[in-house]
Protein backbone atom coordinates (compact mmCIF):
# COMPACT_ATOMS: atom_id res chain seq x y z
CA UNK A 1 0.00 0.00 0.00
CA UNK A 2 2.87 2.59 1.03
CA UNK A 3 4.52 1.29 -2.01
CA UNK A 4 1.88 1.96 -4.43
CA UNK A 5 1.32 5.47 -2.76
CA UNK A 6 5.33 6.34 -3.18
CA UNK A 7 5.02 5.08 -6.97
CA UNK A 8 1.74 7.20 -7.48
CA UNK A 9 3.90 10.11 -6.55
CA UNK A 10 6.91 9.61 -7.97
CA UNK A 11 4.76 9.33 -11.13
CA UNK A 12 2.97 11.93 -10.60
CA UNK A 13 5.93 14.17 -9.84
CA UNK A 14 7.60 13.32 -13.01
CA UNK A 15 4.34 13.91 -15.10
CA UNK A 16 4.25 17.44 -13.69
CA UNK A 17 8.36 17.47 -14.21
CA UNK A 18 7.44 16.76 -18.14
CA UNK A 19 4.92 19.00 -17.91
CA UNK A 20 7.28 21.85 -16.75
CA UNK A 21 9.80 20.53 -19.04
CA UNK A 22 7.50 20.47 -22.18
CA UNK A 23 6.17 24.46 -21.05
CA UNK A 24 2.81 25.82 -21.37
CA UNK A 25 4.24 29.13 -22.66
CA UNK A 26 1.61 29.56 -25.79
CA UNK A 27 -1.21 31.44 -25.82
CA UNK A 28 -1.46 32.81 -22.31
CA UNK A 29 1.49 34.43 -22.57
CA UNK A 30 1.47 36.36 -25.95
CA UNK A 31 -0.28 39.28 -26.96
CA UNK A 32 -0.87 40.21 -30.46
CA UNK A 33 -1.11 43.68 -31.68
CA UNK A 34 -3.56 45.45 -34.34
CA UNK A 35 -1.21 44.63 -37.21
CA UNK A 36 -1.28 40.71 -36.64
CA UNK A 37 2.36 40.87 -34.78
CA UNK A 38 2.31 38.60 -31.85
CA UNK A 39 4.71 38.89 -29.15
CA UNK A 40 5.87 36.31 -26.53
CA UNK A 41 7.40 37.53 -23.32
CA UNK A 42 8.79 34.77 -20.44
CA UNK A 43 11.57 32.70 -19.83
CA UNK A 44 13.89 35.98 -20.08
CA UNK A 45 12.54 35.54 -23.74
CA UNK A 46 11.14 38.00 -25.66
CA UNK A 47 9.92 36.60 -29.15
CA UNK A 48 7.68 37.66 -32.00
CA UNK A 49 6.34 36.40 -34.84
CA UNK A 50 4.58 38.01 -37.54
CA UNK A 51 3.18 36.65 -40.57
CA UNK A 52 3.57 38.56 -43.87
CA UNK A 53 1.30 39.40 -46.34
CA UNK A 54 2.18 38.64 -50.13
CA UNK A 55 2.01 42.21 -50.57
CA UNK A 56 4.10 42.87 -48.19
CA UNK A 57 6.87 40.51 -49.18
CA UNK A 58 6.41 41.96 -52.87
CA UNK A 59 6.65 45.31 -51.82
CA UNK A 60 10.13 45.00 -50.09
CA UNK A 61 11.59 42.31 -52.54
CA UNK A 62 10.59 44.45 -55.73
CA UNK A 63 11.05 48.04 -53.77
CA UNK A 64 14.80 46.67 -53.53
CA UNK A 65 15.46 45.87 -57.44
CA UNK A 66 14.66 42.03 -56.86
CA UNK A 67 14.17 40.23 -60.07
CA UNK A 68 10.99 39.63 -61.00
CA UNK A 69 11.74 35.94 -60.98
CA UNK A 70 12.92 36.13 -57.88
CA UNK A 71 10.10 37.81 -56.66
CA UNK A 72 7.52 35.43 -57.89
CA UNK A 73 9.07 32.42 -56.14
CA UNK A 74 9.30 34.90 -52.78
CA UNK A 75 5.47 35.27 -52.80
CA UNK A 76 4.82 31.47 -53.42
CA UNK A 77 6.55 31.07 -50.46
CA UNK A 78 4.95 31.66 -46.34
CA UNK A 79 7.31 34.46 -44.60
CA UNK A 80 7.36 34.16 -40.96
CA UNK A 81 9.07 37.74 -39.29
CA UNK A 82 10.65 36.27 -36.49
CA UNK A 83 12.29 38.61 -33.42
CA UNK A 84 13.88 37.24 -30.19
CA UNK A 85 15.59 39.26 -27.49
CA UNK A 86 17.76 37.36 -24.66
CA UNK A 87 17.02 39.15 -21.54
CA UNK A 88 18.51 36.35 -19.41
CA UNK A 89 22.20 36.63 -17.57
CA UNK A 90 23.00 33.35 -20.01
CA UNK A 91 23.54 32.02 -23.67
CA UNK A 92 20.51 31.37 -25.35
CA UNK A 93 20.60 28.88 -28.27
CA UNK A 94 18.87 30.28 -31.57
CA UNK A 95 19.10 26.65 -33.65
CA UNK A 96 16.24 26.48 -36.68
CA UNK A 97 17.03 22.67 -37.05
CA UNK A 98 15.17 22.35 -33.50
CA UNK A 99 12.05 24.40 -34.28
CA UNK A 100 8.66 22.38 -35.82
CA UNK A 101 5.73 23.70 -37.65
CA UNK A 102 2.83 21.73 -37.39
CA UNK A 103 -0.69 21.85 -37.81
CA UNK A 104 -3.43 20.29 -35.77
CA UNK A 105 -3.47 17.12 -37.88
CA UNK A 106 0.33 16.46 -36.54
CA UNK A 107 1.10 17.07 -39.98
CA UNK A 108 4.66 18.60 -39.96
CA UNK A 109 4.93 21.40 -42.80
CA UNK A 110 9.13 21.83 -44.05
CA UNK A 111 10.95 24.78 -43.40
CA UNK A 112 13.14 25.94 -46.29
CA UNK A 113 16.75 26.13 -45.13
CA UNK A 114 19.00 29.01 -45.99
CA UNK A 115 20.86 26.51 -48.18
CA UNK A 116 17.89 25.35 -50.12
CA UNK A 117 17.48 29.55 -50.52
CA UNK A 118 21.01 29.51 -52.06
CA UNK A 119 20.53 26.58 -54.57
CA UNK A 120 17.46 28.78 -55.96
CA UNK A 121 19.54 31.57 -56.33
CA UNK A 122 22.37 29.79 -58.02
CA UNK A 123 19.88 28.49 -60.63
CA UNK A 124 18.40 31.23 -61.60
CA UNK A 125 21.62 33.17 -61.65
CA UNK A 126 20.41 35.70 -58.91
CA UNK A 127 23.16 38.62 -58.66
CA UNK A 128 25.04 38.64 -55.64
CA UNK A 129 24.13 41.90 -54.19
CA UNK A 130 20.29 40.84 -53.88
CA UNK A 131 21.54 37.39 -52.46
CA UNK A 132 23.59 39.52 -50.11
CA UNK A 133 20.11 41.42 -49.26
CA UNK A 134 17.87 38.33 -49.25
CA UNK A 135 20.27 36.66 -46.47
CA UNK A 136 21.00 39.26 -44.25
CA UNK A 137 16.56 39.51 -43.90
CA UNK A 138 16.67 36.11 -42.92
CA UNK A 139 16.71 34.52 -39.66
CA UNK A 140 20.47 32.94 -38.84
CA UNK A 141 19.97 29.45 -38.94
CA UNK A 142 21.73 29.04 -36.31
CA UNK A 143 23.47 31.64 -33.29
CA UNK A 144 24.53 31.67 -29.38
CA UNK A 145 22.66 34.80 -28.32
CA UNK A 146 24.59 36.84 -26.04
CA UNK A 147 22.87 38.33 -22.78
CA UNK A 148 20.94 41.77 -24.26
CA UNK A 149 21.20 40.36 -28.03
CA UNK A 150 18.67 40.29 -30.12
CA UNK A 151 17.84 38.80 -33.49
CA UNK A 152 16.09 39.26 -36.13
CA UNK A 153 14.81 38.18 -39.58
CA UNK A 154 12.24 35.89 -41.46
CA UNK A 155 11.74 31.80 -41.47
CA UNK A 156 10.52 30.50 -44.63
CA UNK A 157 8.10 26.98 -45.43
CA UNK A 158 5.97 25.86 -47.96
CA UNK A 159 1.88 27.55 -47.51
CA UNK A 160 0.62 25.48 -45.19
CA UNK A 161 -3.46 25.39 -46.41
CA UNK A 162 -4.61 25.41 -42.47
CA UNK A 163 -3.63 27.71 -39.32
CA UNK A 164 -0.23 26.19 -37.66
CA UNK A 165 1.56 25.83 -34.21
CA UNK A 166 5.22 27.34 -34.53
CA UNK A 167 6.95 25.13 -31.95
CA UNK A 168 10.72 26.52 -30.86
CA UNK A 169 13.00 25.32 -28.61
CA UNK A 170 16.05 27.03 -26.98
CA UNK A 171 18.86 25.18 -25.12
CA UNK A 172 20.72 27.04 -22.73
CA UNK A 173 23.78 28.28 -21.27
CA UNK A 174 27.66 28.09 -22.76
CA UNK A 175 27.41 24.69 -23.88
CA UNK A 176 23.35 24.32 -24.28
CA UNK A 177 23.13 22.27 -21.36
CA UNK A 178 20.99 25.10 -19.11
CA UNK A 179 17.49 24.85 -18.92
CA UNK A 180 15.54 24.17 -22.14
CA UNK A 181 12.92 26.74 -22.85
CA UNK A 182 10.04 26.32 -25.60
CA UNK A 183 7.76 28.58 -26.55
CA UNK A 184 4.75 27.84 -28.97
CA UNK A 185 2.90 30.82 -30.91
CA UNK A 186 -0.75 28.80 -32.14
CA UNK A 187 -3.00 29.68 -35.31
CA UNK A 188 -0.76 31.56 -37.33
CA UNK A 189 -1.70 31.53 -40.75
CA UNK A 190 -0.38 32.35 -44.17
CA UNK A 191 -2.32 34.65 -46.16
CA UNK A 192 -3.01 33.77 -49.33
CA UNK A 193 -4.97 34.36 -52.48
CA UNK A 194 -4.04 38.27 -52.40
CA UNK A 195 -3.75 40.11 -55.57
CA UNK A 196 -0.57 40.95 -56.24
CA UNK B 1 55.80 27.96 -6.91
CA UNK B 2 53.29 30.57 -4.78
CA UNK B 3 54.98 32.99 -6.64
CA UNK B 4 53.67 31.39 -9.66
CA UNK B 5 50.32 31.28 -8.07
CA UNK B 6 50.24 34.24 -6.97
CA UNK B 7 50.93 36.05 -10.43
CA UNK B 8 48.17 33.83 -11.99
CA UNK B 9 45.44 35.00 -9.55
CA UNK B 10 46.73 38.51 -10.45
CA UNK B 11 46.44 37.64 -14.40
CA UNK B 12 43.18 36.47 -13.62
CA UNK B 13 42.01 39.15 -11.71
CA UNK B 14 43.13 42.17 -14.03
CA UNK B 15 41.58 40.19 -16.87
CA UNK B 16 37.94 39.50 -14.93
CA UNK B 17 38.39 43.57 -14.01
CA UNK B 18 39.14 44.05 -17.81
CA UNK B 19 35.96 42.25 -19.24
CA UNK B 20 33.87 43.42 -16.36
CA UNK B 21 34.45 47.07 -17.44
CA UNK B 22 33.41 46.52 -21.01
CA UNK B 23 30.00 48.17 -21.94
CA UNK B 24 27.13 46.37 -22.44
CA UNK B 25 26.47 44.57 -25.70
CA UNK B 26 30.19 44.66 -26.29
CA UNK B 27 32.25 41.34 -27.14
CA UNK B 28 35.72 40.57 -26.49
CA UNK B 29 37.34 39.16 -30.06
CA UNK B 30 40.05 36.62 -30.05
CA UNK B 31 42.13 39.28 -31.99
CA UNK B 32 42.07 37.17 -35.75
CA UNK B 33 43.25 39.60 -38.14
CA UNK B 34 41.08 42.25 -39.62
CA UNK B 35 39.45 40.35 -43.14
CA UNK B 36 40.56 42.79 -45.92
CA UNK B 37 38.17 46.09 -46.75
CA UNK B 38 38.84 48.43 -49.43
CA UNK B 39 35.85 50.06 -50.36
CA UNK B 40 34.63 53.35 -52.30
CA UNK B 41 32.16 55.60 -51.32
CA UNK B 42 29.44 56.42 -53.72
CA UNK B 43 31.18 59.93 -54.93
CA UNK B 44 34.48 57.34 -55.53
CA UNK B 45 36.05 58.03 -52.62
CA UNK B 46 38.21 54.71 -51.83
CA UNK B 47 39.57 53.65 -48.37
CA UNK B 48 41.36 50.74 -47.55
CA UNK B 49 41.52 49.06 -43.92
CA UNK B 50 45.34 48.29 -44.18
CA UNK B 51 46.17 52.11 -44.53
CA UNK B 52 44.76 52.77 -41.33
CA UNK B 53 47.14 50.57 -39.17
CA UNK B 54 48.57 52.54 -36.04
CA UNK B 55 44.94 53.77 -35.29
CA UNK B 56 41.57 52.33 -34.01
CA UNK B 57 39.39 51.31 -36.27
CA UNK B 58 35.11 51.19 -35.73
CA UNK B 59 33.87 49.12 -38.57
CA UNK B 60 30.15 49.56 -38.76
CA UNK B 61 27.88 47.28 -41.12
CA UNK B 62 24.35 48.84 -42.04
CA UNK B 63 21.32 48.62 -44.37
CA UNK B 64 18.66 50.70 -45.19
CA UNK B 65 15.94 48.08 -44.47
CA UNK B 66 17.24 47.16 -40.79
CA UNK B 67 14.80 48.45 -38.18
CA UNK B 68 18.18 48.53 -35.27
CA UNK B 69 20.09 50.52 -38.20
CA UNK B 70 17.59 53.26 -38.15
CA UNK B 71 18.04 53.87 -34.72
CA UNK B 72 22.18 53.18 -33.97
CA UNK B 73 22.96 55.22 -36.72
CA UNK B 74 22.27 59.22 -35.41
CA UNK B 75 24.25 58.09 -32.18
CA UNK B 76 27.25 57.34 -34.53
CA UNK B 77 27.16 60.51 -36.50
CA UNK B 78 27.12 62.09 -32.91
CA UNK B 79 30.60 60.93 -32.29
CA UNK B 80 31.85 63.05 -34.65
CA UNK B 81 30.68 65.84 -32.45
CA UNK B 82 32.60 64.28 -29.33
CA UNK B 83 34.69 66.80 -27.34
CA UNK B 84 37.55 66.21 -27.26
CA UNK B 85 37.69 63.87 -29.76
CA UNK B 86 37.44 60.13 -29.36
CA UNK B 87 40.43 58.10 -30.58
CA UNK B 88 38.71 56.27 -33.21
CA UNK B 89 38.39 56.25 -36.42
CA UNK B 90 35.08 55.50 -38.40
CA UNK B 91 33.88 53.29 -40.88
CA UNK B 92 30.31 52.90 -42.18
CA UNK B 93 29.83 50.10 -44.61
CA UNK B 94 26.72 49.51 -46.76
CA UNK B 95 25.77 46.02 -47.67
CA UNK B 96 24.20 45.25 -51.22
CA UNK B 97 22.22 48.55 -51.63
CA UNK B 98 22.13 51.11 -54.55
CA UNK B 99 22.99 54.13 -54.37
CA UNK B 100 19.09 55.75 -54.34
CA UNK B 101 18.72 53.79 -51.27
CA UNK B 102 21.46 54.80 -49.08
CA UNK B 103 20.93 58.36 -50.52
CA UNK B 104 17.66 58.02 -49.13
CA UNK B 105 18.65 57.06 -45.89
CA UNK B 106 21.35 58.63 -44.91
CA UNK B 107 20.00 61.85 -46.32
CA UNK B 108 17.37 62.10 -43.46
CA UNK B 109 19.17 59.89 -40.58
CA UNK B 110 23.02 60.88 -40.59
CA UNK B 111 23.16 63.95 -43.23
CA UNK B 112 27.29 64.08 -41.99
CA UNK B 113 28.04 60.29 -42.32
CA UNK B 114 30.02 59.41 -45.42
CA UNK B 115 29.51 55.55 -46.43
CA UNK B 116 31.52 53.06 -47.93
CA UNK B 117 29.91 50.78 -50.67
CA UNK B 118 30.11 46.98 -50.57
CA UNK B 119 27.44 46.74 -54.09
CA UNK B 120 27.80 43.05 -53.94
CA UNK B 121 27.78 42.43 -50.39
CA UNK B 122 31.06 40.31 -50.45
CA UNK B 123 32.94 42.23 -48.13
CA UNK B 124 30.33 41.95 -45.41
CA UNK B 125 30.21 38.14 -46.22
CA UNK B 126 34.22 38.03 -45.69
CA UNK B 127 33.88 39.95 -41.98
CA UNK B 128 30.98 37.84 -40.95
CA UNK B 129 29.05 40.25 -38.63
CA UNK B 130 26.21 38.36 -36.00
CA UNK B 131 23.65 40.00 -37.93
CA UNK B 132 22.88 43.65 -39.36
CA UNK B 133 23.94 46.20 -38.02
CA UNK B 134 27.01 45.11 -36.64
CA UNK B 135 30.31 46.74 -35.65
CA UNK B 136 33.78 45.58 -35.03
CA UNK B 137 36.61 47.72 -33.17
CA UNK B 138 39.69 47.31 -34.97
CA UNK B 139 43.27 47.62 -33.07
CA UNK B 140 46.15 49.55 -34.44
CA UNK B 141 47.74 46.36 -35.47
CA UNK B 142 44.71 45.80 -37.55
CA UNK B 143 43.89 43.28 -35.59
CA UNK B 144 39.52 42.63 -34.39
CA UNK B 145 38.96 43.25 -30.64
CA UNK B 146 35.63 43.73 -30.25
CA UNK B 147 32.18 43.29 -31.32
CA UNK B 148 29.48 45.42 -30.61
CA UNK B 149 25.90 43.67 -31.26
CA UNK B 150 23.38 45.75 -33.42
CA UNK B 151 21.88 48.43 -32.10
CA UNK B 152 24.20 50.40 -29.62
CA UNK B 153 24.16 53.69 -28.52
CA UNK B 154 27.56 55.07 -28.91
CA UNK B 155 26.69 58.28 -27.27
CA UNK B 156 25.90 56.90 -24.01
CA UNK B 157 28.41 57.47 -21.25
CA UNK B 158 30.09 53.93 -20.61
CA UNK B 159 30.73 53.62 -24.38
CA UNK B 160 32.33 57.25 -24.62
CA UNK B 161 34.24 55.76 -21.35
CA UNK B 162 35.39 52.46 -23.21
CA UNK B 163 35.73 54.50 -26.32
CA UNK B 164 38.45 56.99 -24.59
CA UNK B 165 39.91 54.24 -23.10
CA UNK B 166 41.32 52.48 -26.14
CA UNK B 167 43.81 55.42 -26.09
CA UNK B 168 44.96 54.53 -23.19
CA UNK B 169 45.36 50.89 -24.23
CA UNK B 170 47.09 51.77 -26.93
CA UNK B 171 49.61 53.26 -25.44
CA UNK B 172 49.08 56.54 -27.22
CA UNK B 173 47.73 60.07 -26.05
CA UNK B 174 43.90 60.16 -26.47
CA UNK B 175 44.03 63.28 -28.58
CA UNK B 176 46.37 62.31 -30.93
CA UNK B 177 43.97 60.50 -33.52
CA UNK B 178 40.09 61.72 -33.47
CA UNK B 179 36.78 60.37 -34.47
CA UNK B 180 36.10 60.97 -38.51
CA UNK B 181 33.20 60.14 -39.84
CA UNK B 182 34.45 60.57 -43.73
Amino acid sequence: MVGLRKADILGSLAAWLLLGAAGGHAADDITEAPDGRREYRGQGLVMSVTARTLGQQFAFYSARGFPEDAVRRITQRCFLTIGIRNERNDIVWLELDGWRFIDDQDREHKRIRRDEWNALWKRIALPPAYRATFGWTQLPERRDLHPGESAGGNVTLAPPPVPFTLAARFRTGDDGSGPVLQVRFDNLVCPKGETL
Amino acid sequence: MIRTAVCSLLLLASTTVFSASLPKGLLEQDGRPAPALRLATMEGKTTDIAALRGQWVLVHFWASWCVPCRREMPTLQGLAAVTPPLPVKLLLVNTAETDDEVFAFLNIIAPDLETLMDRDGQVTERWQPRGLPASFLVDPAGRIRYLALGGRDWLSPDYQAFLRSLAVSAGRSPDVPRINPN
